[in-house]
C-alpha cells in the first residue's frame, strides 16, 4: 500500500545533479540540484538541501537553500532552517521564526486585496466616520 | 516488641529500603484536576515593567498602583489608564493605557503612555508610547506625530502607512500596507496581512496568514 507522506523520489545527500527535474510525484531532495525542479506532488527540501533553480511544486516544505523562485500551487512551508533567495508564490503560506528570505512574495490566502493604495500627503491611516465631540476632555480611571 | 528500623550499615539496600518506606509516609499529591485551583502554588503580584517619562529608566514594579516614583530621577509617575471620549487638546503623561474611543480626537498637546488603544482619531500634537500602539478598525492617526515601539494591527482593521515607518516587534491581525522596518520579530497571524515592503530580523507567518510583499528577512540587515 502506497504511504503518501513518503516521498516516491528522493535525491540524497552525497547526490548532485545538475538539470531539470520532472516528477509527477512527490520529491524529497537532500542533495544538491543546479537546475529547476517540476513537480506535481509534494517537494520537500531538506536541511542540507542546496538548490540554485526555480520551483514549481504542489506544495513546498522548505528546510534547506534555494536560491531561485519558488512558486506551490497550494502551500509554502518554511521551517526555521530554510534560507530562500527568490521570489515566492503560493495560496497558503507559513513561516518559522528563524528563516532567511530574500524576495518578493505572493500569498493571499483569503483572497482579500491589498490595503488601498496610499494616499500621497496624508499619512493618515484607515477612514473613519467617527463623531467628532467639541469639549476637550479625557476620562480618567483606574484599573483595580 | 516492636521491629527496630535502625540499620546499623548504609548499604545500597537500606537506602532503597528508606526510600520506599518515605514514600510510604508521604503519598503523591493528587493530580492536578482533583485539586483546588491555586493550590500548590503561590500567589504572585503583577510585575509591570515602567519606563519612566522623564528619564527613560526602566523597572519593574510589583502590584498595583495608582503612581510611582521613578528610582533614577525621583519624579513621580502617575501610572493610571485614561480615555479619551471626546476632542481632547491637553497633557496626559501616564505609565498606563491610553484608550482613544472611536469618538475620541487627539487635536493637539502631549500624550505619553506605556500603551494605546486606538479606535479614533490623532490629529496631531505629539504621541509616545513606550510600548506598543494597538491601531483597531476605523482609527486615523498620523504617522509624523505618533511613536510607540510596538505596533498591533487589531482584527478587521486596514491600516495603510504612507511613509516608511520603523517599529520593534508587529503584530497582525488585520491588514497592513506598509514599508516597514522591524528590527525584531513581525508575527502575521491567521487571518493577517501584509502588503509594500518589509524589512525585519524575524519574520512568522502562520497558517493562513498572507503577505504579499517584497520580503527582507535577515538577522544582520535590521
Amino acid at each position: 500500500m502506497e504511504n503518501s507522506a513518503t516521498p516516491q523520489s528522493v535525491i540524497a545527500a552525497d547526490v548532485e545533479i545538475t538539470g531539470t527535474i520532472k516528477s509527477t510525484g512527490s520529491v524529497r531532495i537532500d542533495g544538491k540540484l543546479d537546475g529547476e525542479l517540476n513537480c506535481t506532488g509534494d517537494a520537500i527540501i531538506g536541511k542540507s538541501a542546496v538548490i540554485k533553480g526555480n520551483l514549481a511544486v504542489n506544495t513546498a516544505t522548505i528546510e534547506g537553500t534555494i536560491n531561485g523562485n519558488v512558486t506551490a500551487k497550494d502551500r509554502i512551508e518554511m521551517k526555521s532552517s530554510a534560507r530562500v533567495t527568490g521570489d515566492i508564490r503560493a495560496k497558503r503560506l507559513s513561516v518559522e521564526d528563524g528563516v532567511t528570505f530574500i524576495g518578493r512574495s505572493e500569498v493571499n490566502p483569503s483572497g482579500v486585496p491589498a490595503a488601498a493604495s496610499p494616499i500621497a500627503g496624508a499619512p493618515v491611516v484607515d477612514d473613519s466616520d467617527a463623531d467628532k465631540a467639541d469639549a476637550a476632555s479625557a476620562r480618567q480611571f483606574v484599573r483595580r | 516488641m516492636s521491629k527496630s528500623r535502625k540499620v546499623d550499615v548504609v548499604d545500597s539496600y537500606a537506602t532503597i529500603k528508606a526510600v520506599a518506606r518515605a514514600a510510604d509516609a508521604h503519598p503523591a499529591p493528587p493530580p492536578a484536576e482533583l485539586r483546588a485551583p491555586g493550590a500548590g502554588t503561590t500567589a504572585l503580584p503583577p510585575k509591570k515593567l515602567i519606563e519612566c517619562f522623564e528619564c527613560g529608566f526602566k523597572f519593574q514594579l510589583h502590584g498595583r498602583a495608582a503612581n510611582t516614583t521613578c528610582n533614577k530621577c525621583r519624579a513621580v509617575l502617575d501610572l493610571t489608564d485614561h480615555i479619551v471620549d471626546q476632542r481632547w487638546t491637553g497633557t496626559i503623561k501616564t505609565g498606563g493605557m491610553v484608550r482613544v474611543l472611536p469618538n475620541g480626537v487627539v487635536e493637539s498637546g502631549t500624550i505619553i503612555a506605556n500603551d494605546m488603544v486606538l479606535e479614533g482619531v490623532i490629529e496631531s500634537g505629539n504621541v509616545r508610547l513606550m510600548r506598543r500602539l494597538e491601531v483597531r478598525r476605523g482609527c486615523r492617526f498620523s504617522e509624523k506625530h505618533t511613536k510607540a515601539t510596538d505596533l498591533l494591527v487589531a482584527d478587521g482593521a486596514t491600516i495603510v502607512l504612507t511613509e516608511p515607518a520603523e517599529y520593534r516587534d508587529v503584530e497582525l491581525v488585520g491588514a497592513l500596507r506598509a514599508s516597514l522596518k522591524a528590527t525584531g520579530t513581525v508575527t502575521i497571524h491567521a487571518n493577517g496581512f501584509f502588503a509594500g515592503h518589509l524589512q525585519t530580523a524575524h519574520l512568522t507567518v502562520e497558517e493562513g496568514g498572507g503577505l504579499s510583499a517584497d520580503v527582507q528577512v535577515d538577522l544582520v540587515s535590521p
